[in-house]
């Protein structure tokens, strides 16, 4: 093996010296055999002939020894490496435009395969990643998330899980300063040990929770993550039994985790900061708390248990929970991989970006191959040629394959540089609102991926080239004397090629056209409240500081007011609901409708806020009254409803004065999740209009708001405030902040955002996902275009002398023009007809991404098809003009 | 005879160089001389089917060369066997034994 590895080396580097030594060889070999023939008496001409003739070619024997030799076979991918490298140096524009088409290409694909790979492919960085899962409850195929009690149950239950970790997550206020101050709002992560040891998470130092630590007194200790330990404690070794207040309690800090908690799994953008125990306090676990969902819940698989089965197992144990609690009726479970939490909604816009940038090498593929068509054309005399000296065939398709194959490496490269920069522009250029984007980065797997694209472009667009120089006929090639042949089905194949960019062109345009037109529609529909001057914020009042309802009401109060002297606001109201999403859902029973099951208990989109709420929203009132400052604790409740909910519920009975219990009827549940035993009642005094309350996309959901002053068993610490200005808000941000401080300097105001930041950001991945694809269409159509000049440019080449007889004989010019262009316009024709073809098969994947419009919209695909036909057109008429210039006299004498 | 180059087994002639190598070292010419007295006039090794073979045995790591002179006082390249080459040689020698033996018995056998 070394010594085979010593002859390769040998041989490829010392390649003129092995090819001297062996002509001296040989040389020697003719001289000794002479020198024997002429020791038996020939005379030493004669001698060295007949020898000369013995041997047959020396150079033959010579090419048998350079084929056994090792390497043999790289000598000569070199050897043809090195004639395509020449190649490329005799004409540096064409293989410059091969290079930087393939790189833009190849370049493309290696970005949306890197975002794919790392938000779809890449493996979870967790030990046991394999075995992790989601579980979620799921309501109409719809995951709710669990509920403390059926998590309990699944976890004791099972034969499949050697671990489930219920998790949740809280806004807190949390401060390094154990009196509290200067507190920001964040994210808290509310974790079991078996969360960790799921994950299979050692702490950096310290240790994890233990099982005692989750419950109610005892949970005061708190794990932080090493970023918060890092920017807020300097990497302090001493941080151990330090304290931090979280909602103004103390927390001892018990250990440091390594960062390698993702955000996803708690939905939000970055690894959690800070975690403390989740209590399965009395409320989470006990039976009324069961209908309520929302917490996360992972687990760990045995090993060689499958998803199926573990699927099969929990949905067993739903099913007897559903047939003993009446609240688990209805309700299935989901078992996912973990790694499809990661992926969240980019799975559909990613699998399209994907099949569009696949287009575009496809597009770009058939661009080369017919530039290359067109050159090999040209050099038909040279194929001819070297195959009338005794080229193989086998030769002449590996040498036109290597010099496509040098092309599509360099591309290949330039392309991993060019993703590569796009990954860290990416990155740097939208942090946060895609957040699967932070992870971004480019691996072996990446790696791998342009390689492959780039051996396989390679020989899509190499081989038909080199097929047909293969197929040359010698004889008729060199016959035709100094002209090139027209090669009549060559040129049939260039613009069939044409013909497919236009259609995938047509494809990738209708494509991004309806989704930028359903960006279009998301960001300018009516969304039933006024966006511009308004800006919002969040805030938490702790129980600690707060336990009671009016105490919440006396500083919301207060707020406003403080809120409201501040020059440039025109109004101002604290809420928890804004549009367009709510997510707060209030199950509620009208008077006078008795209800016998719990199946039958409508819910409905619930939020409470003060009089100012509609004014400042900017949302009008369609009947009944607006809430008002005379609505006190003292007075009978109110609500308003939306008009959703009284087409739903009171469609010929006029709801105003109708009076509606909040929460699930005692009868059927005594203690609910909210309210415990007792109830709120309220009288419903006026309808507004729909406004958007579940996201962008969905239309309004029957909903009822409250005040929060007069129903003060619902009234909790969480709230938001809303500002309605005359000046720009983003100019009142700091002021409003302000003002929370200087009532409780402990307060944070958080998520401070203008309305129209946060729509914006609701539409972030569509808005990337458009831009992204509109450059492709462009990409896609000044592909088509060049491949739509070349073609055009070259008939016209060829036709010159055709051309000068016909105006010789008197044809006009304007024929000349429509002679050419109608050329044109054929192939742009039959590319928008099969285009068409590919947008129908393609409608159904698109509908799931597109809002207001259909995939088969009659507006764009008509548009797009005027476009792809005027720039096909477009191209044709410099290659016409000069048609038409043509001096017939020139052309004839050519001849 | 005609031809006899034509019948060679695959292998033979690998097994003639090697045996010709046994003693001294060789050129090219002397090998083809030495088989060709070896076999009695029997195989005549023309240059086209030596030389590549040379090389390739060469690559094997069988042989090695030197280059030396001719008796005609030309610079020749000589080979000689390297310790692999022994060994193959004497790998070679038993695996032929065999055949020889198995072929003679099926031949005599009726």
């Amino acid at each position: 093996m070394i010594s085979r590895f010593r002859a390769l080396w040998r041989n490829l580097i010392h390649r003129d010296q092995m090819d001297q030594d062996l002509d001296e060889e040989l040389h020697a070999y003719v001289e000794l055999v002479s020198a024997e023939k002429v020791r038996t008496g020939m005379s030493p001409e004669e001698a060295y002939r007949d020898t000369r003739r013995e041997i047959g070619g020396t150079e033959q024997i010579k090419q048998r020894v350079r084929d056994i030799r090792a390497g043999a076979l790289l000598d000569r991918l070199v050897q043809d490496i090195r004639f395509a490298l020449r190649q490329m140096r005799k004409s540096p524009g064409f293989y410059a435009v091969v290079v930087l088409v393939l790189a833009l290409a190849i370049g493309a694909n290696a970005s949306i395969f890197s975002i794919l790979n790392t938000v779809m492919l890449r493996p979870l960085e967790f030990p046991s990643a394999d075995r992790l899962v989601q579980i979620t409850s799921t309501k109409n195929e719809k995951p709710i998330g669990v509920s403390g009690p059926d998590c309990r149950d699944f976890a004791t239950h099972n034969q499949t899980f050697e671990k489930i970790a219920i998790y949740d997550q809280w806004r807190k206020n949390v401060s390094t300063s154990p009196r509290g101050d200067d507190a920001a709002e964040v994210l808290v992560g509310l974790a079991p040990p078996e969360f960790f040891e799921a994950l299979g998470i050692q702490p950096l130092m310290g240790r994890l929770f233990k099982t005692e630590e989750g419950v109610e007194g005892r949970n005061h200790v708190a794990l932080i993550t090493e970023v918060f330990w890092k920017t807020h404690y300097q990497r302090d070794r001493k941080i151990l039994g330090r304290t931090l207040s979280i909602n103004d309690q103390p927390y001892t800090i018990i250990g440091v985790l390594p960062a390698t908690i993702p955000g996803w799994l708690h939905g939000a953008q970055a690894q959690l900061p800070v975690f403390e125990p989740f209590v399965p306090d009395p409320g989470t676990f006990s039976e009324q708390s069961r209908g309520g969902r929302g917490n996360g819940a992972i687990g760990l698989l045995r090993p060689g248990t499958t998803i199926g089965k573990a699927q099969a197992d929990l949905a067993r144990i739903a099913q007897n929970l559903a047939t003993m609690h009446p609240v688990d009726r209805g309700v299935g479970i989901s078992v996912a991989p973990l790694a499809t939490m990661r992926t969240g909604d980019l799975r559909p816009l990613l699998l399209l970006l994907m099949g569009a940038v696949g287009l575009i090498l496809l597009i770009a593929c058939s661009n080369l191959a017919a530039l290359l068509l067109a050159r090999n054309t040209a050099r038909q005399r040279e194929f001819a040629m070297r195959k009338a000296l005794g080229a193989g065939t086998t030769a002449l398709v590996r040498q036109v394959l290597t010099e496509t194959l040098v092309p599509s490496l360099m591309g290949s490269a330039c392309g991993l540089a060019l993703a590569c920069g796009a990954t860290r522009a990416l990155r740097t250029a939208d942090p946060g609102k895609i957040p699967q984007l932070l992870a971004l980065t480019l691996d072996w797997r990446v790696a791998l991926f342009t390689l492959v694209v780039g051996l396989g472009t390679c020989l899509l667009f190499g081989m038909a080239p080199a097929l047909l120089s293969a197929r040359l006929d010698p004889a008729d090639v060199l016959k035709e004397g100094g002209r090139t042949s027209s090669g009549t089905s060559r040129q049939g194949f260039r613009k069939l090629l044409v013909i497919a960019q236009i259609a995938l062109s047509m494809m990738l345009l209708v494509a991004s056209g309806l989704l930028i037109q359903t960006l279009e529609r998301l960001e300018n529909q009516d969304l039933g409240f006024r966006v511009d001057h308004l800006m919002r914020g969040h805030f938490y009042l702790p129980p600690a500081q707060y336990p009671m309802a009016d105490m919440v009401t006396r500083f919301c109060d207060r707020l406003t007011e403080r809120i409201r002297a501040l020059p440039g606001v025109r109004d101002v109201s604290v809420t928890t609901v804004y549009p367009p999403s709510d997510r707060w859902r209030m199950m509620f029973s009208i008077e006078g409708r008795p209800l016998s099951q719990l199946e039958d208990v409508p819910g409905t989109i619930f939020g409470v806020v003060d009089a100012n709420y509609l004014p400042t929203a900017g949302i009008p009132v369609v009947a009944g009254r607006n809430f008002s400052d005379s609505d006190r604790e003292t007075t009978t409740p109110v609500a308003i409803v939306n008009q959703a909910f009284v087409k739903h519920y009171f469609p010929d009975v006029d709801p105003i004065g109708q009076r509606v219990e909040l929460g699930a009827p005692v009868s059927l549940i005594p203690q609910d999740v909210w309210m415990g035993a007792e109830r709120e009642t309220v009288t419903i005094a006026g309808v507004m209009r729909d406004n958007h309350n579940q996201g962008l996309a969905l239309p309004a959901a029957p909903q009822l708001i409250a005040l929060f002053r007069q129903v003060p068993k619902v009234n909790f610490g969480f709230k938001d405030v809303l500002v309605r200005s005359d000046v720009a808000p983003e100019a009142l941000e700091q002021a409003v902040a302000q003002q929370l401080l200087a009532l409780d300097s402990r307060l944070p105001l958080s998520e401070v955002e203008t309305m129209s930041e946060y729509l914006d950001d609701m539409t972030a991945v569509k808005q990337f996902t458009s831009v992204i694809l509109a450059c492709f269409a462009g990409i896609g159509l000044l592909l088509a275009v060049m491949g739509i000049y070349g073609v055009i440019a070259y008939l016209v080449a060829q036709r010159t002398q055709e051309i000068g007889i016909r105006l010789a004989l008197g044809a006009p010019q304007s024929a000349v023009v429509w002679l050419v262009s109608s050329q044109g316009l054929r192939m742009a024709l039959a590319g928008v007809a099969i285009g068409l073809v590919g947008t129908v098969l393609a409608a159904r994947s698109m509908t799931s991404l597109l809002y207001g419009i259909s995939a088969l919209d009659p507006a764009t695909i008509g548009s797009a098809s005027i476009v792809l036909i005027a720039i096909a057109l477009g191209a044709c008429v410099l290659p016409a003009r000069r048609a038409a210039k043509i001096d017939p006299i020139q052309a004839l004498r050519a001849e | 005879m005609p031809s006899p180059q034509c019948d060679l087994l695959q292998g033979t002639l690998d097994v003639l160089i090697l045996k010709s190598l046994a003693l001294q070292e060789l050129h090219g010419m002397g090998i083809s001389r030495r088989i060709s007295q070896m076999t009695n006039g029997a195989f005549e090794v023309k240059p086209g089917s030596l030389f590549p073979a040379l090389h390739r045995m060469e690559d094997a790591g069988w042989l090695t060369s030197t280059w030396g002179e001719s008796e005609t006082n030309r610079r020749a390249k000589f080979y000689s066997l390297t310790k692999a080459g022994k060994k193959q040689l004497q790998s070679e020698t038993e695996r032929w034994e065999r055949i020889s033996l198995a072929m003679a018995a099926a031949l005599e056998s009726s």
